[in-house]
């Protein structure tokens, strides 16, 4: 629907024209909890030095993207060509590039969170050949599958109450199950 | 991991942890979605 020419809702109006919309509420639009539960984690607790983004979206053919970025429709239909795969160079090229350069920019002490899965190679063989020891994850992601962690962020976004987080580096990536969530309505009115 | 129990602009206690951090967000469901999303609109497109 978002990429239809007959769709008249504004987002899809704005990627339609010069305007466009910024990468963040696309995503969040197209994937609700999934997406927008991590963005509102990473904005809330993003702490960085001056010149660097405290906020990164790891995208399927432009590497690193601020999620402030506007984007087109042109741009959504690129990134709906390729899949997230290490293997794909279409994928993995751009985000090497990416990591290598933020590597080199932040500090010794920064750390670097992935809010993705950490079970496959897709994100993990590329980031940690840059940041190695830094590059980190949530612990209460283990066993949870995708939405499950999309919940999990947004309430912690909510509540203003950070995950703590442990090294890729040799962390046991995945685990039990842990118990679901208990449901949680949001208003409407939520600036998250 | 530092507490801030209530602020000056009157929203509650935020607990977060001391240091520089960057967060790299996953968009591989979304991804997912747009491919999907795509077909979909092909189909349409071809009166199928």
């Amino acid at each position: 629907m978002i990429l239809s020419e007959r769709a008249q809702f504004d987002l899809a109006r704005r990627l339609r024209s010069r305007e466009r919309a910024t990468l963040g509420e696309v995503f969040a639009f197209l994937s609700g909890l999934y997406f927008r539960g991590k963005l509102a984690y990473a904005n809330t607790f993003a702490r960085t030095a001056e010149g660097i983004c405290g906020v990164l979206v790891i995208t399927p053919t432009r590497g690193l993207v601020d999620p402030a970025t506007k984007v087109s429709l042109r741009d959504l239909r690129e990134f709906a060509e390729v899949d997230i795969h290490e293997s794909d160079p279409r994928y993995r090229e751009p985000l090497a590039r990416d990591a290598q350069r933020l590597a080199k920019k932040l500090s010794p002490e920064c750390e670097v969170v992935l809010l993705g899965s950490i079970a496959t190679g897709k994100y993990v063989d590329v980031l940690l050949e840059n940041f190695q020891h830094r590059l980190r994850f949530p612990a209460d992601f283990v066993g949870r599958g995708d939405m499950s962690r999309g919940g999990l962020l947004l309430r912690c976004a909510v509540d203003k109450t950070e995950l703590t987080y442990i090294s890729v580096m040799g962390a046991v990536r995945s685990g039990k199950r842990p118990p679901k969530l208990t449901p949680r309505r949001y208003l409407k009115a939520s600036p998250i | 991991m530092i507490v801030i129990p209530s602020r000056e602009n009157g929203e509650g206690p935020l607990q977060f942890q001391f240091r520089h951090s960057t967060y790299l967000v996953c968009s591989n469901r979304v991804g997912e979605i747009l491919h999907f999303v795509q077909d979909d609109n092909a189909v349409a497109a071809e009166g199928v």
